[in-house]
């Protein structure tokens, strides 16, 4: 059953009034900031509070303006949809889940509450459209991590498989070559472009339900040519490496990192904007 | 009978995925190049949704 459209409340009262929409705000960031804690822990016990601030917790930029995009959609937008029991029975299991010290049980919460408010509310409402932003956040908060390391195997080869068969080099299992070339680069699990596309994929979520863009063929080729820009900038980072080995320490760790991911991010944004120009661009 | 062999085969399943999944689930760090990392990136972001408000107020 989805939600109908609610009246609201007269005067002061509708600020106070506990929606459902405000009910599953507070829950998806309570969630989401328990899910992200882990690397958030990690990153201060590395790079000290100032530094760990400053690397943003090592929580993606993209990230943090998806939770926003979601809250505001949750908190800005006009719907007096009434709590219901259920509701209130995944509140207490979200308020649990962040009372353990196990950061992935709150991203499986995330997960739940994200999937239960996506199918209740009403089609194109604010709480569906955040709903499935949350819902991307928790693929790059868990779901991505997980996929690599239960199918680390096949999701590295692919990657080389994709490597091999674009830049014509040699390939077996997740190690790349170029024929008569000096070095061979492993694939690993830092390499793989999933990360890479779990965070494209929040970047596209996240801008197509904040400006309400319906899913169709377009949004699913602006989602397609996100993915696609991620993966073709890891390739190429990865055959800069086997064609200039000398170069690799710099492309791999150094400024070439930095310029891949500002490449990636750059190319993932604007493909994003473009694809979504109607609503983004519309008079507000 | 077949429906407890039937869900004993379904929690062989999902004891097995979690089994397998529990070091991303534990949260053990695998280095990960992060798309959109730092403060700058935030910036960066936030400065391209002030220009598209910018241009959606102008119609």
């Amino acid at each position: 059953m989805t939600d109908a459209a609610c009246e609201a409340p007269a005067g002061a009262a509708a600020s106070l009034v506990l929606t459902r929409n405000r009910l599953y705000g507070g829950l998806f960031l309570l969630a989401a900031l328990n899910a992200a804690s882990g690397a958030a822990v990690d990153a201060i016990g590395d790079l000290g509070v100032a530094g760990a601030v400053l690397a943003l917790f090592n929580i993606s930029a993209v990230v943090w303006m998806a939770l926003a995009a979601g809250l505001a959609l949750t908190w800005r937008e006009p719907d007096y949809a009434p709590v219901r029991p259920l509701d209130l029975w995944l509140a207490g299991a979200v308020a649990l889940a962040a009372l353990l010290p196990v950061p992935a049980v709150s991203g499986v919460m995330l997960t739940v509450v994200g999937l239960h408010a996506a199918i209740t509310a009403g089609p194109g409402s604010p709480l569906r459209r955040a709903a499935i932003i949350f819902l991307a956040v928790s693929g790059t908060l868990l779901w991505g991590k997980v996929l690599l390391t239960v199918f680390t195997r096949p999701v590295l080869e692919m990657d080389s498989w994709l490597m091999s068969s674009l830049l014509h080099v040699r390939q077996e299992g997740n190690v790349v070559w170029r024929e008569g070339g000096a070095v061979a680069a492993v694939v690993s699990t830092g390499c793989s472009s999933i990360h890479g596309i779990s965070v494209a994929l929040v970047c596209w979520a996240a801008i197509c339900q904040y400006f309400a863009v319906p899913l169709d063929r377009r949004s699913v080729l602006t989602a397609l040519a996100a993915v696609l820009a991620t993966m073709a900038v890891n390739m190429a980072r990865i055959g800069g490496i086997l064609v200039s080995p000398e170069w690799a320490r710099i492309i791999h760790d150094g400024w070439g990192a930095t310029v891949s991911m500002w490449v990636t991010l750059v190319l993932v944004t604007a493909i994003c904007l473009f694809g979504a120009r109607r609503e983004v661009f519309a008079r507000a | 009978m077949s429906r407890v062999v039937d869900l004993a085969l379904k929690g062989g399943l999902v004891a097995g995925f979690v089994a397998i999944a529990s070091p991303a689930l534990a949260g053990v760090p695998t280095p990960v190049p992060l798309l959109g990392a730092g403060v700058p990136a935030l910036l960066a972001l936030g400065g391209a949704y002030y220009l598209v408000r910018k241009a959606r107020s102008r119609g």
